[in-house]
């Protein structure tokens, strides 16, 4: 909301309520305490005019007491014209001991006293106080007095409202004067502040700084206040670092899928020529191969890595040697590092370790350091891999004389996207998610990454640490699984459902080529009515399709009779542990997480038809 | 201002004289002090010559003490008679009779009387009808001679007074009634020295 529509009374400035806030104070200050000294007053007031009416009476008593005796009016008249001296006396008079006036006196333009003596003895009517005492003799009676005195209380509140007036207009002098010199310490780092921020939100300049004037609140909200510019200028660099690394991780990426695309074309284009022979044809073939399995690795880490980031992987730790682990990983980067004629030590244990572990992930890793060893060192290097088993942890390290890397590059060198600059230019490239790769998978299994190196040009060493718990004892290794071709002959009737027809039927193609019967559906609602038509022994579904989805498939497939013993397995992208309940819980037998591997899908067929097998 | 009063109080005929009078020794007695104070017995008023006032201070002694004291009223046949009472009321007429009388120094006795020049004879007080109210005129000369204090209040009152008390500067002597001192105080209400320079202003004027 722009100040301009806010309502007046929040248009105003902190300083301008502050004033208000300290000038309402005093004014309420002022009349609260002047009115309780008004309601005091006047009943002080009340008092000592009816205690000056009673003394005035009690000394005119004393003097006209003998007059009243002996019956002689003209002293106590003398007596009573002194009253003329007090002007607070309206009007007097002396009764005879039976209530008959004696003498009387009156201020000119007053009321005469009354001609019969009144019963009460103080009488308070608007303006006027009349008071009746007795005159006595020892303990005669031997007359009374009657005075009637000016009981000004509208003058008196009206001088006092007078005085109250005059007392806020220099209280309200006063505080303002007071209340300037205060609020300048409390507004002016406020002012500033505002103004900081004003010229940061104009320049987008968040290098600003407010300054700090004192040390109490208000210097707190100004600490406070550049603590958070500080946050927030080193925030937006570390988001435009993060930019910049994605545009770069982005050019790299495309730079990287486009890379096989060329031999990959040219190797058809060969092929599509009649003039090929078999030698040329079986190179294309291998061209194909080789880009389409390197581009497959580059999309998996990258999946992995987005997985990783997002917490969607999850590990399937199992009882596994050392020794597999070693060599799946080496099998892998083996063709990289024969090419550059690499010498490859490797140093583990002479002793059987088993790790529980995931076996596929801690290889993936392994491999990663492997091939990054042998993408940054210069044909004919030395890469070492050891596997040490310290007293807390299981180090496995892998050294290299490669281009090294400095110090200062360590602090990124494990997040997403970064790669050593002069890496970019080198003919291997890569994505710069290795690294966090490793990084990742490593923390996943309760351990760590580490790495060193003496300086650029003095090789590096990357290791990955886990913890010692990790080694379980040998008699934890299950049995060998049973050989996956053994359930991959025979026939079953297999139906696939996918809306990505390429998937759907080049998995259909190769489980036919299997042997199987095989049909394909590219919707829901037609992998319902095949699956109805054919009762198939195992249907492929494809979760996220179109219309009817695969959950809905699978528990109209197992409504049915027949479908209670069919093979139901789930394909999707989802591999968390709740999308794995819900697969379940629609009925599916087993879930594969895209992208899905063949052989596996071959296992599970052959696995299903095995006790099949037995049962006939 | 001075409003007018009510109607002045003129002595009725079946009030008589005595009635005022006798009302006025009673209350003379409290502007009054005797010596000796507290230790006395009953305050004794002796009559010569009077048989009415003694009927009329008799009746007033039953229903009033004076100065707390129960008041016994004698009547004396004679001077010789008279004895020592504290107040003595000499009848119009019988003044004289006071030159023969001897008081007991130890005594103090306020000595009333009630005709012209009752004062050249002893009295102390003397009672005068002036416009047909009752007033009177005191003797300090004669009343500090029998250690009697009279207070200033009933000084204040009285139309002349005679003689100064002791401790003032003696001013007025005991005349005639005929021609008074115009020194002499009479009758001035002395509580209000303001009220006496109007009167000497009003009397220039």
């Amino acid at each position: 909301m722009s100040p301009a529509m806010a309502p007046f009374w929040r248009r105003t400035t902190v300083r301008a309520r502050l004033m208000r806030l300290v000038l309402l104070t005093t004014v309420l200050a002022v009349w609260v305490a002047g009115i309780a000294m008004l309601s005091v007053d006047i009943s002080m007031y009340r008092k000592s005019l009816v205690s000056e009416l009673s003394t005035e009476a009690s000394i005119l008593a004393l003097s006209t007491a003998a007059a009243l005796e002996f019956d002689d009016r003209p002293v106590a008249e003398r007596n009573l014209s002194a009253l003329e001296a007090r002007a607070g006396i309206l009007a007097a008079a002396l009764y005879t001991a039976r209530g008959a006036l004696f003498v009387s006196y009156v201020r000119p333009g007053n009321q005469p006293p009354p001609g019969v003596l009144s019963k009460e003895s103080l009488r308070i009517a608007g303006d006027q106080a009349e008071l009746v005492q007795p005159v006595r003799r020892g303990t005669e009676t031997v007359g009374y007095i009657y005075l009637r005195g000016r009981y000004d209380l509208v003058n008196r509140v009206a001088a006092y409202v007078g005085i109250f007036v005059l007392v806020t207009l220099l209280s309200l002098a006063a505080a303002f004067l007071f209340a300037s010199r205060l609020q300048a310490r409390i507004t002016r780092p406020l002012e500033v502040m505002a103004g900081v921020a004003r010229e940061i939100v104009s320049r987008r300049d968040y290098s600003l700084r407010a300054q700090k004037t004192s040390e109490d609140e208000t210097g707190v909200v100004v600490d406070a206040f550049n603590n958070m510019l500080e946050a927030v200028q080193a925030s937006s660099q570390a988001l435009r670092e993060a930019d910049r690394r994605k545009d770069e991780f982005l050019a790299t990426l495309a730079h990287e899928l486009r890379n096989p695309l060329a031999p990959i074309r040219h190797s058809v284009r060969l092929l599509e020529s009649p003039k090929i022979d078999a030698q040329q044809r079986q190179w294309a073939r291998e061209v194909i191969s080789r880009q389409v399995q390197r581009m497959a690795l580059l999309l998996d880490d990258l999946l992995d890595v987005s997985r990783i980031t997002r917490g969607r992987l999850a590990l399937k730790p199992q009882p596994t040697t050392l020794e597999s682990i070693i060599n799946a990983a080496v099998e892998t980067a083996r063709p990289l590092i024969d090419s550059k004629r690499h010498a490859l030590t490797i140093d583990v244990p002479a002793d059987r370790v088993v790790l529980n572990v995931d076996p596929l992930r801690i290889s993936q890793s392994l491999s990663n350091l492997l091939t990054n060893a042998a993408k940054y060192t210069d044909p004919g290097g030395r890469i070492a891999l050891a596997v040490r088993l310290l007293p807390e942890e299981i180090e496995m390290s892998v050294k290299d004389s490669g281009i090294g890397f400095d110090p200062e590059s360590l602090t990124d060198m494990f997040t997403m996207f970064a790669q050593v600059s002069s890496a970019i230019d080198r003919a291997e490239g890569g994505l710069g998610i290795g690294l966090a790769l490793v990084k990742g998978l490593a923390g996943l299994h309760g351990g760590s990454v580490s790495a060193r190196s003496a300086g650029a040009g003095h090789g590096s060493e990357f290791a990955i640490h886990l913890p010692r718990a990790l080694i379980v004892a040998d008699a934890a290794l299950p049995a060998d699984p049973p050989d996956p071709g053994a359930g991959a002959i025979g026939t079953l009737r297999v139906l696939v459902a996918d809306d990505n027809r390429d998937a759907a039927d080049s998995l259909a193609t190769i489980l036919h080529m299997s042997g199987n019967e095989v049909s394909v559906a590219h919707s829901g609602e037609d992998a319902l009515r095949l699956a109805l038509l054919e009762q198939p022994q195992a249907i492929i579904l494809d979760i996220g399709m179109p219309g009817m989805n695969g959950y809905e498939v699978a528990r109209r497939v197992r409504a049915q009779a027949w479908g209670k013993k069919t093979l139901l397995i789930a394909v999707t992208g989802w591999g968390q542990a709740e999308d794995k309940q819900r697969s379940r819980d629609a009925g599916f037998d087993h879930h594969l997480t895209k992208p899905i591997d063949v052989a596996e899908v071959e296992r599970l067929l052959g696995n299903f038809q095995v006790p099949r097998a037995a049962a006939h | 201002m001075l409003g007018a009063g009510a109607r002045a109080p003129v002595i009725a005929a079946d009030y008589s004289e005595e009635v005022v009078k006798a009302a006025y020794v009673f209350r003379l007695a409290g502007y009054v002090d005797w010596p000796g104070g507290a230790e006395r017995g009953d305050f004794v008023i002796a009559v010569l010559g009077s048989p009415a006032m003694v009927r009329q201070l008799g009746g007033l002694a039953h229903a009033h003490l004076i100065n707390n004291h129960p008041v016994r009223v004698r009547e004396a046949a004679s001077v010789r008679d008279i004895a020592d009472p504290d107040i003595l009321y000499v009848g119009a007429g019988r003044a004289d009779s006071l030159r023969s009388w001897r008081p007991a120094a130890s005594r103090s006795t306020l000595v009333v009387t009630d005709e012209e020049g009752g004062l050249q004879d002893g009295g102390m007080l003397n009672f005068l009808t002036i416009d047909r109210r009752v007033r009177f005129e005191v003797s300090l000369t004669a009343a500090g001679q029998a250690h009697l204090k009279i207070s200033s209040e009933l000084l204040g009152l009285a139309v002349r007074v005679f003689g100064v008390p002791r401790q003032s500067r003696g001013l007025c002597e005991p005349r005639p009634p005929a021609e008074p001192s115009a020194n002499c105080a009479s009758g001035v209400a002395r509580m209000w020295p303001s009220s006496k320079v109007r009167r000497v202003m009003g009397a220039a004027a």
